[in-house]
């Protein structure tokens, strides 16, 4: 049940237009980039409500089910998901791909740079890296290679991914792959502004960031995105107050007159943003209603009691098989945290392969999952991490902040193989350098390019509308036949 | 250590020096002992620690007997009656309960318990629960440099207000009590800042102490068990006479970021009590002292970063996010190489028993060579530096300024400072000694504060201000999980630059709200058979529902959204029972007060 028509929100709308001036919020902290955080500005508020009270006058108010299947109806046409895996801290490509195989090109050079760390490295058990053979896989990642074995799933590799004269802070780097471009003004992310082109004005699902964090990537202007922790028991209850079984009971009141509440226009930016995570949220819980129909993947595939990625990658599975009146609930993008923390100063060894191997495992097993349900074709997933670390090891037992980093591209119409090359760890200066004049790797894909493609190739989006600046990049070819 | 750096050579620290100020430094007891003489002198004398009286400013605590104890104990009187409309406590979920949904398992309560031990570390004071509001240090409490009113700095002049007074209060500390946004609006605006900048009790818990079986020995034990360093702080944010204190200890915490995932809770422990005495006096003193702090060493790789393997962790951070800002043309690549060579040298030992411990300075692990800081720029400065000159250098550096003003402005109000407000919050930074306080005073005052749009307050805002309008303890542990769903649990940042103040709110976040609200609201429900406002207007059960949040201020549309809903709740036909149907508005109401979106906000 749904409040009355809200006609008075048409009225607020324009009372409260003209009041607010200027664009968004200014850049706080000096020098920091501006989180792509929120994905709910002031503007997208503004945009939103007069969407809302649009819709009102129109058609008066839709019931949260009539409202799914509008959104339902509408994304039929273009129902691809995109899944983001983001390696928080910076994880260390050379330890995912290690640069010694059949090809010992650059071995004596790994031994110089980091004898600690790639001697940790059981290198009887590392598979070699068919399209590169100076190159194998950590052993620890097994559920990828497993993945490049399958015939019906592709993996293409992006051995070194950056961007021109790397940053060395985290939060900046991290920054430029969230909102697909150099600007570290940038408040909308590159997700959220497709979002922004093809999503609806009042479907919190279409953009999930799995854990309690809203994933800077999906920070739209325009459009509402959701959070979601536990996908089947989000609900909003009322202490000491029963619904009873009549039509309309008292919570149902209370909900009724708290949305209309967050329904209401103000040109006050924090306070428009808590109406509009109050409003999507109520949305939300109508939007997950029907998950309890999909069930969850057996133990054997994620292992008992999954938790962290495995949990999640599990729930995502779960939520593409929810089905409506046979459609699919829409979806679109989706974010996922990596399990384990990547920034390894020091002591890698402590963790890192266990991380690794976690994060691989789940992957692998969220694979198989959707093909079992018949979902894989639909999906496409992207992992990454803000950048590689420094060739040369630290005295730590780590290394410290590099730049050029390994990403994957992995999905069933995802042409196997591998995106620009290994760039080598020959020294800055001397012939067919490896390295940048920072001791770091040199990057050969730019990572605006693998944006640019998924848009392009994947989601049928025009990648110069959501990213600017990247006419002038090449696009590598990610579709095709798998193997 | 407030010299400016000198151009040429600069001694590195000797390690008697380094040694000398580590002890002070690492021996969390003493903050300890401290505070229980002058606990025990207050008790003497009667009087509790006040902020003219520097000598008693290092005591603390809510010890009876003191006037403000007695304000108290009648607080809880007061609540004592309330208790016995209150029902018999609820059976705590079982497992079988939370799969159900939450409507289906509501006759139970919600106990998420989180028992994991970070290690058994040796407490050999006992358990640090009884560690007490402390120590603001030498000078803590004198009167800093009032920022010179210029047009820059001006002072609110407009109408000051409930509304204005909550606002300050939620941006200053952690909402009113009941009543207190009344008082403070009688007092004005400058008088109502200088009470949060140097509050007449002084620094003293008042109100319900923390009851509960999760405590250990009736104390919090935050160095042993997970979960109670973020207790300990919630209470002494819902309790403490020091709210501003608290308040900028949070700020610290945020900016200067270390986390219990990556340093040993001992270490935090201290490190958050150094941040609480450290913010009333020399920000450059501070970053000496944190810098050399063992869960700093600790948490960014301080320590076995040696002279040839130099760490560069730190020395980014330390310029990136603590004192200058990336993005800005501060400092380069090659910067970051240089301070950590300058930054090397630092060691300790490890043991089963005692887990980190003798930190210190050990020269032959400290490159002794000269560095070059900001090569090329007009502050370059080249020497054979050591830790301190590092921390000099950022400090000195001419673009400091401009980034603590600025992370200071942001942290109160949510607009850009103008061109002339920043500048003259620097050059105030600079005349009072690089003082924190000057530029918070001149903050709070500013009229961007109450003329500006509002603020998300931050979930243990949020959570404290609910406790403090009820004048409630920590009852459970609950509230540990809770701000975590909500995005932030203390001692626990995602990571080195702290939490992201701007993406408070999502659809996780403000379900973890919710279950803050309901966590107070079903331990208090009204009962129809209990229920006394069987005549009540609609009018009246709002302001009762207000009366239970301790009368807060709500806006106009917040207002009218709750006499709607306690108008239509009336007219649902299906209960057919007005006496339980007023029950449920009044259960209803109590959520849509503080859970709705406006109440986020101030």
């Amino acid at each position: 049940m749904r409040p009355a028509a809200r006609h008075h929100h048409c009225q607020n709308f324009a009372r409260s237009r003209p009041a607010t001036a200027g664009d968004g919020l200014p850049q706080i902290e000096a020098g920091m980039p501006a989180p792509a955080g929120t994905g709910l500005t002031r503007r997208s508020m503004m945009m939103r409500s007069l969407g809302l009270g649009l819709a009102v006058y129109g058609a008066g108010a839709m019931t949260g089910a009539e409202r799914l299947e509008a959104a339902i109806n509408d994304a039929l046409a273009q129902h691809k998901v995109i899944v983001s895996v983001f390696f928080d801290g910076g994880w260390d490509a050379l330890s995912v791909l290690v640069p010694f195989g059949d090809d010992h090109t650059h071995e004596a050079r790994l031994a110089e740079l980091r004898p600690g760390l790639s001697g940790a490295i059981d290198r009887a058990q590392a598979r070699v890296f068919a399209p590169d053979p100076s190159l194998s896989w950590n052993p620890a990642a097994q559920g990828l290679v497993d993945l490049w074995d399958d015939p019906s799933v592709g993996v293409a590799v992006i051995p070194s991914a950056g961007y021109p004269d790397a940053d060395g802070s985290h939060f900046t780097s991290r920054h430029y792959w969230e909102v697909g471009a150099l600007d570290v003004g940038g408040t909308s992310g590159w997700l959220g502004r497709y979002l922004d082109r093809v999503g609806k004005p009042d479907v919190p699902i279409q953009g999930i960031s799995m854990g309690g964090y809203l994933s800077p990537m999906q920070a739209t202007d325009r459009v509402p995105v959701s959070a979601v922790y536990d996908i089947s028991g989000y609900d909003y209850w009322y202490p000491g107050g029963w619904r009873g079984n009549g039509p309309v009971g008292i919570p149902d009141v209370a909900t009724n007159n708290l949305r209309s509440l967050a329904t209401t226009v103000t040109g006050d930016p924090q306070l428009a943003t808590a109406r509009m995570v109050t409003e999507a949220s109520f949305q939300l819980v109508e939007d997950l209603a029907a998950v309890q129909t999909s069930p969850a993947a057996p133990d054997s595939l994620y292992g008992a009691n999954p938790e962290g990625i495995a949990r999640q990658l599990r729930d995502i599975a779960r939520l593409l098989d929810t089905r409506i009146s046979g459609n699919a609930l829409p979806i679109r993008c989706i974010s996922v945290n990596a399990q384990g923390g990547y920034d390894t100063h020091s002591d890698q060894g402590a963790s890192f392969a266990e991380d690794l191997k976690a994060n691989c495992d789940a992957i692998k097993a969220f694979w198989a999952d959707l093909k079992a349900r018949g979902e894989d074709d639909r999906v496409l997933m992207l992992c990454w991490s803000e950048f590689g670390r420094r060739p040369e090891e630290n005295g730590s037992g780590g290394c410290d902040h590099g730049a050029g980093g390994t990403a994957f591209v992995i999905g069933s119409g995802v042409k196997q193989g591998m995106i620009g090359e290994f760039p080598g760890l020959k020294a800055y200066g001397t012939a067919g350098a490896g390295l940048d004049a920072n001791d770091n790797l040199r990057y050969t894909t730019d990572f605006r390019s693998i944006e640019a493609a998924i848009l392009e190739q994947w989601l049928d989006t025009d990648a110069a509308a959501v990213l600017p600046g990247v006419s002038g990049l090449a696009r590598p070819t990610l579709l095709g036949s798998p193997h | 250590m407030t010299a400016p750096l000198s151009p040429t050579a600069i001694k590195p620290p000797t390690d008697r020096e380094r040694e000398f100020a580590f002890a002070a430094l690492s021996s969390p007891s003493t903050a300890r002992r401290q505070a229980r003489v002058a606990r025990t002198a207050a008790a003497a004398t009667g009087l509790s620690g006040s902020a003219a009286d520097p000598s008693t400013a290092a005591g603390t605590v809510g010890s009876l007997g003191t006037p403000l104890a007695a304000t108290k104990k009648k607080t809880t009187a007061k609540k004592t009656t309330k208790k016995k409309t209150k029902k018999k406590k609820l059976p705590v979920c079982t497992k079988k309960d939370l799969k159900k949904s939450k409507k289906k398992r509501r006759k139970c309560r919600v106990v998420k318990k989180k028992p994991v031990a970070v290690g058994k570390l040796p407490s050999p004071t006992g358990p640090a629960a009884a560690a007490p509001i402390t120590t603001p240090g030498t000078g803590a409490w004198t009167p800093a440099p009032q920022a010179e009113k210029t047009d820059g700095l001006r002072t609110y002049r407009g109408g000051f207000g409930k509304g204005e007074a909550t606002r300050l209060l939620f941006r200053a500390g952690f909402g009113p009590l009941p009543g207190q946004a009344d008082e403070f609006a009688g007092l004005g605006v400058e008088a109502a800042v200088e009470r949060l900048i140097n509050p007449p009790a002084g620094a003293q818990l008042v109100g319900p102490a923390p009851d509960g079986d999760f405590l250990v020995g009736g104390n919090f034990a935050p160095e042993d068990h997970w979960g109670h360093g973020h207790l300990e702080w919630l209470d002494r944010m819902a309790r403490s006479t020091d709210q501003l204190g608290e308040r900028m200890t949070l700020v610290l915490h945020d900016w200067l970021a270390i986390s219990a995932s990556g340093a040993e809770s001992k270490g935090v422990h201290s490190y958050i009590q150094l941040l609480r005495s450290g913010w009333r006096g020399s920000f450059r003193t501070l970053m000496q002292d944190l810098t050399v702090h063992p869960a700093m060493l600790e948490w960014l790789n301080g320590l076995g970063s040696r002279k040839g393997d130099a760490n560069e962790n730190y020395a980014r951070e330390l310029q990136e996010l603590f004192c200058l800002g990336a993005d800005r043309g501060a400092y380069t690549e090659q910067d970051v190489r240089e301070f950590a060579r300058a930054l090397t040298g630092w060691t300790a030992d490890w043991s089963d028993a005692l887990g980190l411990h003798n930190f210190r300075f050990v020269k032959n692990r400290w490159d002794s060579g000269i560095k070059t800081f900001y090569a090329g720029k007009a502050y370059e400065k080249k020497g054979a530096f050591g830790t301190t000159d590092a921390v000099n250098a950022v400090i000195d550096h001419p673009m400091h300024p401009s980034y603590v003003a600025l992370r200071l402005w942001g942290a109160f109000i949510p607009t850009a400072p103008t061109a002339q407000t920043l500048a003259e919050l620097e050059a105030l930074y600079r005349s009072s000694g690089e003082q924190l306080q000057p530029l918070v005073r001149a903050i709070l005052l500013h009229p961007d504060l109450y003329n500006g749009p509002s603020m998300t307050k931050s979930p243990a805002t949020y959570v404290a201000g609910l406790l403090r309008s009820r004048s409630m303890g920590i009852d459970t542990e609950a509230w540990t999980w809770i701000c975590g769903q909500a995005g932030q649990m203390l001692w626990y940042p995602p990571n080195v630059s702290g939490w992201n103040e701007r993406a408070w709110l999502n659809t996780t976040t403000y379900d973890a709200r919710w279950s803050a609200a309901t966590t107070i609201v079903n331990d208090w429900r009204v009962e129809e058979a209990a229920y006394v406002g069987s005549t009540e207007t609609p009018d009246q059960a709002v302001d009762a529902a207000l009366a239970f949040w301790g009368n807060p201020f709500v806006s106009t549309a917040h207002r009218a959204a709750l006499l709607q809903h306690a108008t239509q709740s009336m007219q649902t036909s299906y209960w057919n029972n007005a006496r339980a149907q007023r029950a449920m508005r009044q259960n209803t109401l109590r959520m849509l007060v503080v859970a709705a979106p406006d109440h986020q906000v101030s």
